[in-house]
């Protein structure tokens, strides 16, 4: 399978600060890929060097094979970019938006005013198309920037945390414009949300300019190998402390004990057996544990 | 790429007439002055060399006041663009970078050269008559100082972060450089420095050949020996080397 990404060994410093220290990732053709991190970890650099608006210290980048530092003009011909927030013009109406990205990311003429209606019909935003940018709500500002980014059909769309900002239902919406754009080619995402790295086909974590864990949610997952059991009591402090002196990993959360194990299910009916237990759930391990292992803090602290 | 420089020039366009305040700003301001100090100055001024009094000798100055200030700030969108992220999306476009100097100076030329006529037609009121060759020399003339400007307002674009920056520095420049283009007042009876400071100006020679054109192109113009040739070839020089530093701004990453 030829890869739409390809870094190798990429090094990028700041000063003296390292931001990216020797990374190596490749995203297949049509492949879905998270890239998780905390603020600082490198995310940022690696998009901006892919993306072609930062030069890499050593490392290589080839975008659907083309180099990002020797054929830039190629890469950025096989390359979509939607930024943290849209790169939108508020003055034009939401058809001239995209006909400036046509022109600018040279979609044939012949094919281009299919193309914008196909983008426009995308988005959500057929009743719209004459209404000025500026006017649009943030939901609809940012799927006509996904839309406006995914007009040329690139082969590797990079997204930089798309959906900051966004309530719920507007970034589902978000998704479901990326998830029909799918089979046009890759796509690498930049976010903090697990429910977003969920629905990727890999997850990449990043930390301090390394990468500490590759593979699919499901696989890191279960790598992870400790599911947890919450329990219920009426005691819960007291509960945990018995708990740890027994050799368990537990602790109190809120009015529950959180025991996390390798052999959490062995556990169960022994827990439930107990008369300061009433109830116990197992619940499997999550990206957002994944994570917190991965970088050593929870997702929240970032 | 010329469908690229197209579709930014277009939008240049597009932006600044969607923008009414900037219309009639931009609109009234030379006209004003040019009432305010042909009117006052009035008899009170006399141009050596020249017969006619000071409105018909100010009313190239004011068309030259209108293409430099629209011209440089109509490159303030280069400075929004990078605020809104829009200079980005250009960015990682596939287009050579002088596709996006050319749509910006295109535009912001489009736009001096359009308000600079509006003014400039009112000549026939001062008593002036530069017949059709004389107009097309101060076409050109008005061409060449927008060129210039907005390539060297795409320059200091690039390199400014805010639009408060971006004016600061602005005013700046531009005062000075319209009061020693003999706009304002004529090379000949200003003093050893001024006239230096004149002389070492690029807008004195696009002035100067705004004159010739107004003036019908006499054999020379009021208040100043420059000749034709010297204007129009320091005029397109400056047009050039400005063009050819925008590029090579462009070709590095922003501020």
């Amino acid at each position: 399978m030829s890869a739409a990404l390809d870094v190798r060994d990429l090094r990028h410093t700041y000063g003296d600060v390292p931001a990216l220290d020797g990374v190596t990732l490749a995203v297949g053709e049509t492949e879905r890929v998270a890239l998780l991190g905390r603020n600082g970890s490198g995310k940022t650099t690696l998009l901006r060097i892919t993306a072609t608006l930062l030069r890499p210290d050593a490392g290589t980048v080839e975008v659907a094979g083309a180099d990002v530092v020797r054929q830039p003009d190629e890469a950025r011909r096989r390359l979509g970019v939607v930024f943290q927030s849209p790169a939108l013009d508020g003055t034009l109406t939401v058809r001239e938006a995209l006909a400036l990205q046509a022109a600018l990311v040279g979609v044939p003429k012949a094919q281009r005013a299919n193309r914008i209606d196909e983008a426009i019909a995308d988005a959500g935003l057929v009743d719209r198309a004459r209404q000025r940018v500026g006017a649009l709500s943030g939901g609809l500002a940012r799927r006509l920037d996904l839309a406006r980014g995914l007009l040329h059909r690139p082969a590797l769309a990079l997204l930089d945390e798309p959906t900051t900002g966004l309530d719920p239902l507007a970034r589902d919406a978000f998704w479901d414009v990326l998830d029909r754009r799918r089979a046009d080619g890759a796509q690498l995402v930049a976010t903090h949300l697990m429910d977003e790295a969920a629905r990727c086909d890999r997850v990449v974590i990043l930390d301090s300019g390394r990468v500490v864990a590759d593979g699919t949610p499901e696989a890191l997952t279960s790598a992870l190998g400790r599911d947890a059991l919450w329990l219920d009591s009426a005691t819960p402090a007291a509960l945990a402390e018995t708990l740890v002196a027994d050799g368990l990993d537990a602790r109190p959360v809120g009015d529950r004990v959180l025991v996390q194990s390798p052999a959490a299910r062995a556990l169960v009916a022994d827990l439930y057996a107990r008369p300061d237990v009433r109830g116990v759930a197992l619940q499997p391990p999550t990206l957002g544990d994944v994570f917190a292992a991965a970088v050593g803090a929870s997702p929240d602290a970032s | 790429m010329t469908d690229a420089v197209l579709a930014l020039w277009g939008r240049e366009i597009r932006v600044f007439l969607r923008d009414r305040a900037r219309v009639v700003g931009v609109l009234a301001q030379p006209v004003l002055f040019w009432l305010v100090f042909g009117f006052g100055f009035g008899d009170s001024v006399r141009i050596p060399g020249s017969e006619a009094g000071y409105l018909p000798y100010l009313l190239p100055g004011m068309v030259a006041l209108t293409v430099l200030f629209t011209a440089i700030y109509s490159t303030l969108s280069v400075v929004e663009d990078r605020q809104s992220g829009v200079l980005q999306a250009a960015l990682v476009a596939p287009q050579p970078r002088s596709a996006l100097v050319l749509g910006v100076v295109l535009g912001g030329t489009t736009l001096a050269v359009g308000q600079a006529a509006l003014i400039g037609a009112m000549a026939p009121i001062a008593g002036m008559r530069p017949g059709l060759d004389g107009a097309l020399v101060a076409l050109a003339a008005g061409v060449l100082l927008a060129v210039t400007f907005c390539a060297f307002g795409f320059v200091m674009a690039w390199r400014l972060k805010t639009t408060r920056a971006y004016h600061a520095i602005m005013n700046v420049v531009l005062i000075p450089v319209w009061l020693l283009s003999g706009a304002f007042f004529p090379e000949a009876g200003a003093s050893g420095l001024v006239r230096l400071g004149m002389r070492l100006n690029p807008a004195t020679y696009g002035v100067g050949l705004l004159r010739y054109g107004f003036e019908g192109l006499p054999a020379s113009i009021a208040g100043s020996d420059l000749s034709l040739a010297t204007c129009a070839v320091v005029s397109v020089g400056a047009a050039v080397v400005a063009l050819a530093a925008a590029v090579a701004s462009a070709r590095r990453s922003p501020a």
